[in-house]
């Protein structure tokens, strides 16, 4: 059976507890937040696979992976290794992912984590949105897709974003808008 | 209203489990299976057949959606539509109106292609047809489209989110160097492209 996808889910649970009960800032990052707020939204599911980022202070890490291991839970930084899947991947508030990266990654001091239905505490829209649109990548394309079909981001969401953010929504906007004139088929 | 710390199947989990990958592989599941039963040459391919596939390899994930994406041939779809929508009708499992994938946007609705044709006009490649060996019975129960052709139509198709598939199917080297020369030149120019960006990524 394949049941990784629920996996992820539980395993996100168990880390948002874990931090929570620690009394460790956190937010899950990544696909998974990007799903729990397309479920919120009743909008289906996103594109996700069975890896959990989640966003904590730099100096939180020595603490944050301790508590974790107590659950069998490893925590690494997403930074130094991509491949492991199976670990948690802590990533960096207020930090730069990438030297060349036009955003820092979101602090975790105004209010930009909410916890879900799902039972985690995840990234709010406008800073995941951020993130999403500052990494860029293709599968940072189809998680804005994936906001944009669950009918996400908004104006005023929009408006917020930095300049050169705005520019590469309209880019994956225009993709989308593409997808859907030449039939709803190829619609992600 | 329920801590959702502690949320239980009743409340949100009820909406996980409607929208839970593992629904969306027992719909594909049972979907497959009636069309076989049925003799209807089919495959299912795009996201739930890259996820297949890596699930063969190690158990992992492909970036996968709700989405079932059916590949048949167009002389069967009408029949086809008609033996999912009768089974929809008697069973929980298959309950999403089947709709030809021209026409839904739900997230919950089977899409059929149809194989031999075109997607879209602008496209280079057909989609596979289905004569041969198209398909294998995945270990997830449903007949999955084989490598070489789900990797053809991802790189013909070639949107956002093809090129995560092919980067997770490159991810499992389930890409070898001899499906690779198997390839139409331009769909190695941009399984090319793919890998250059990959590693420009990391």
């Amino acid at each position: 059976m394949s049941n990784i996808h629920e996996k992820a889910l539980e395993r996100a649970r168990l880390v948002s507890f874990v931090l929570k009960r620690a009394g460790i800032p956190h937010a899950i990052a990544g696909g998974l937040a990007v799903n729990a707020l397309v479920i919120e939204a009743n909008g289906g599911i996103a594109h996700i696979r069975a890896n959990v980022d989640v966003l904590i202070e730099r100096f939180d890490f020595q603490r944050a992976s301790r508590f974790l291991a107590e659950y069998q839970l490893k925590l690494i930084d997403l930074k130094t290794n991509r491949r492991d899947f199976d670990a948690v991947r802590a990533i960096f508030a207020s930090e730069k992912f990438n030297a060349r990266d036009l955003c820092l990654n979101p602090s975790l001091r105004n209010n930009t984590a909410f916890l879900t239905a799902l039972g985690y505490i995840n990234l709010l829209i406008t800073p995941l949105l951020t993130m999403k649109l500052t990494a860029f990548r293709a599968i940072d394309q189809v998680h804005v897709q994936d906001l944009m079909e669950a009918n996400l981001i908004t104006p005023q969401i929009e408006e917020a974003l930095p300049h050169e953010l705005r520019a590469r929504l309209e880019s994956v906007i225009a993709e989308f808008a593409n997808d859907l004139e030449c039939g709803v088929a190829q619609r992600i | 209203m329920p801590d959702p710390w502690t949320a239980s199947k009743s409340g949100i989990g009820r909406v996980v489990d409607e929208y839970s990958f593992e629904h969306i592989v027992e719909r594909a599941r049972n979907a497959s299976t009636l069309l076989r039963r049925s003799h209807i040459p089919h495959a299912i391919a795009g996201g739930l057949a890259v996820h297949a596939l890596v699930w063969e390899v190690n158990g992992g994930s492909a970036h996968a959606k709700g989405n079932i994406d059916l590949l048949l041939n167009r002389a069967d779809m009408e029949r086809a539509q008609g033996i999912l929508k009768s089974a929809g009708k008697e069973s929980v499992d298959l309950k999403s109106v089947l709709t030809s994938a021209h026409q839904t946007r739900k997230h919950d609705a089977i899409r059929f292609i149809c194989a031999g044709e075109k997607l879209r006009e602008r496209y280079t490649h057909v989609t596979p047809k289905l004569e041969g060996h198209f398909c294998f019975p995945s270990l997830l129960g449903f007949e999955c489209l084989l490598l070489e052709p789900l990797l053809t139509m991802k790189l013909t198709s070639f949107r956002h989110v093809d090129i995560v598939h092919i980067q997770d199917l490159l991810e499992e080297h389930l890409i070898t160097p001899k499906i690779e020369s198997a390839l139409p030149e331009d769909l190695q120019a941009r399984l090319k492209e793919v890998k250059d960006d990959t590693e420009r990524e990391r």
